[in-house]
């Protein structure tokens, strides 16, 4: 109990650091989670700058001019400035509509619009298309006899009609929002647990203190075993907060199946951190560079494991690099976790081969951490 | 004995090494020195009897047992005093001694007791509530103290307990000392201040290079050397010649300058003073001042290794 006790003390006295530590990632966390996007994606339309010199001027390519506002702006240009205006990329789109267009539908015929385009293709591409779709779906419709006052409005109609998608068979909760805090919280153990935990086992460190206490009549072992304890029910407690937190935020989505798992790959998580810690306090003697190593590891990790930035999003070369580091699978667990939509082994294979990878870190990092432990107390004698 | 060392090696992993078939035995009841210049193997030898270094060959015994890092019954009756300060700074001076008292005695209200008496001694009650970032270094070097002698083992080691404070505090370290050995406390003390040695132990041995190269009481030790005394005078007009005149003197076995003052060392036997006054009046030397010193460990470790023990 006296180790135990003297453990607790250190906590204690360094608890000031370890609650603004955790109070500024909460609210860092809270911030980051408030402004999770609605949708993964969302798009906002870029209108283009073209001229449209309608040369039929009938109430079809009126209504094709008309329908085009949606995407463009429409530019006036003198007819013999067009190429310097595409150039200078004062329109990226040259439209014209020859004459007898229409006449040339009702016979069968499309006659081909003259189009010419700028620097800026890709964004031309969408008008060209619109274009394309509206003298097909025109040429269509005056075939089976619609008249053009009403085919107008119908070709519009038609043009705005966008397909749905739902998702179908999913048993699992949907658990995005409740993801994107879990990643973040990778972000919170490594800072919080390299932080913390490497300050208070720094003061074990001094070869006259552990000679003092080596010379005590507590074994070495028994010593070394109450402070990993120690520090397990520490690394626990930072994650029950979290989790607790989580809870709160998002009960919905967490205290379900897939939540659990999410837990589960959280709780998992912390040994590879631990065990780093132990192996960034071997290696080190300075608080201050420790105190520097918890926030280079905690961002410098968080940054290309995808903790910040969706893995997908993610170059393929530091994503290679990614993983040789612990957070790579547990984000790409909590990802994976969320991907699924029946809990069945057969699903949940890859989640239990990445719960295996991140126990499988925590064990190097305790052989690179013994070893040079060992190498120190050679050193020493 | 308390504790008895046999040929003991122990060599470093670059190739130094630090104890050469060292053997030494501390008795009972008794303060013992163990005196060296700084890498003599000093604290080698106490960290290899206390288990906590490994060494290669001999055997050491502690109350009679084969000592070895498991040894738990014997460290609790061992209380140690590092060179360096060894405390935690995230706790008070109380918690401190505490703490370290705790790893031996688990009953509370005993412990309690125990620190209090601790603090005591070391006249620390009054800081109790500090923590050591606050303390000075002769206030910090009496908490080293405390933690190390507040369980009341029957054997103390105290390694260089004085490098770095003021005389004031080392006098006050030092009759701490003698006051645990009254209490019943065996006490081996390593220092490379031979004052200190002098002063307090019944019993030294001085080391050099990982051996022993003399033992014996303070008396023993300066009885078993040539040197005899040494006059010092510090002349106004120093003259070569001078040296070959005050080297005829009966005894005189040495004499050199240092600096402007005339150093002769005689051989054992009676004082050479009256020689010296009557060569300096009839020859009308002028001179400052004249002291004589009667021989000292330093001169000990001279005579047998030829260097100053503060080299």
């Amino acid at each position: 109990m006296t180790v135990f006790r003297l453990y607790w003390r250190i906590f204690w006295k360094n608890s000031v650091i370890a609650l603004i530590y955790f109070m500024v990632f909460i609210v860092l966390g809270l911030i980051q989670v408030q402004n999770y996007p609605e949708d993964e994606f969302s798009f906002s339309i870029v209108k283009t700058k073209i001229v449209f010199v309608d040369r039929d001027n009938t109430e079809i390519t009126q209504g094709l001019k008309s329908y085009l506002e949606k995407y463009a702006i429409y530019k006036d240009i003198e007819e013999g400035k067009i190429e310097e205006a595409l150039f200078y990329n004062e329109i990226e789109l040259y439209v014209e509509i020859p004459e007898g267009f229409t006449e040339a539908l009702k016979e069968g015929e499309i006659l081909p619009i003259g189009i010419k385009t700028g620097s800026q293709a890709p964004r031309a591409h969408i008008i060209t298309r619109t274009i394309q779709k509206y003298s097909h779906l025109a040429y269509v419709h005056i075939n089976n006899g619609q008249d053009s006052e009403a085919l107008v409005s119908k070709l519009r109609d038609l043009l705005d009609r966008e397909a749905v998608v739902s998702e179908v068979g999913r048993a699992g909760a949907d658990l995005s929002e409740s993801v994107y805090y879990f990643n973040y919280m990778a972000y919170l153990l490594l800072a919080l647990i390299i932080s913390v935990i490497s300050v208070i086992m720094l003061a074990f460190k001094p070869l006259e203190i552990k000679r003092r206490n080596l010379l005590s009549s507590i074994s070495n072992r028994k010593m070394n075993l109450i402070l990993l304890f120690c520090n397990f029910l520490l690394g626990i407690g930072f994650l029950l907060a979290l989790l607790v937190l989580g809870i709160i935020l998002y009960p919905r989505q967490v205290l379900t199946g897939s939540g659990f798992l999410l837990m589960l790959n959280a709780f998992i998580f912390i040994f590879p951190v631990m065990a780093l810690s132990y192996l960034v306090v071997t290696l080190f003697d300075s608080k201050n560079v420790i105190t520097a190593c918890g926030v280079v590891f905690s961002l410098g990790f968080s940054f290309i494991t995808g903790v910040f930035i969706p893995q997908f999003l993610l170059d393929e070369k530091i994503l290679l690099i990614a993983k040789f580091i612990p957070s790579y699978y547990y984000v790409a667990n909590n990802n994976k976790i969320n991907e699924i939509a029946n809990l069945n082994f057969q699903n949940l294979r890859p989640v239990l081969t990445n719960f295996l990878i991140q126990l499988g870190f925590a064990l190097l990092f305790i052989l690179i951490t013994v070893y040079v432990a060992k190498k120190r107390e050679t050193q020493e004698n | 004995m308390v504790v008895k060392l046999e040929n003991v090696t122990k060599t470093y992993k670059k190739g130094v090494r630090a104890l050469d078939n060292l053997s030494f035995e501390v008795r009972d009841g008794e303060i013992f020195g163990l005196l060296g210049p700084n890498g003599s193997g000093k604290t080698t030898s106490i960290n290899c009897l206390l288990g906590l270094l490994k060494y290669e060959s001999g055997n050491i015994e502690v109350f009679g047992e084969p000592m070895s890092a498991n040894r738990y019954d014997l460290k609790a009756e061992i209380g140690f005093v590092p060179q360096n300060v060894a405390v935690y700074t995230e706790l008070t001076v109380y918690e401190n001694v505490d703490y370290f008292c705790g790893l031996y005695v688990k009953e509370k209200e005993k412990r309690r007791r125990l620190v209090e008496e601790a603090l005591n001694f070391v006249s620390l009650l009054e800081y109790r509530n500090v923590y050591p970032r606050k303390l000075s270094v002769g206030l910090l070097r009496r908490l080293n103290i405390a933690c190390g002698i507040a369980h009341k083992p029957r054997l103390i080691i105290f390694d260089e307990p004085t490098v770095g404070v003021d005389p004031q505090t080392r006098n006050r370290v030092l009759e701490g000392i003698k006051r645990l050995n009254r209490e019943g406390a065996t006490v081996i003390y390593t220092s490379h201040y031979m004052e200190e040695v002098e002063q307090i132990c019944d019993y030294i041995v001085i080391m050099d290079k990982g051996k022993v190269i003399a033992h014996g009481t303070n008396e023993e030790l300066k009885a078993s050397i040539r040197h005899g005394e040494t006059i010092e005078v510090q002349l106004l007009e120093p003259k070569k010649e001078y040296l070959e005149l005050f080297g005829k003197i009966h005894n005189v076995y040495s004499t050199y300058y240092k600096d402007d003052i005339l150093v002769i060392k005689s051989e054992k036997g009676s004082t050479n003073i009256p020689n010296v006054l009557e060569i300096l009046k009839d020859k009308g030397i002028k001179y400052g001042l004249l002291f004589s010193e009667i021989p000292t460990l330093n001169d000990v470790f001279l005579e047998i290794t030829g260097k100053e023990l503060r080299d």
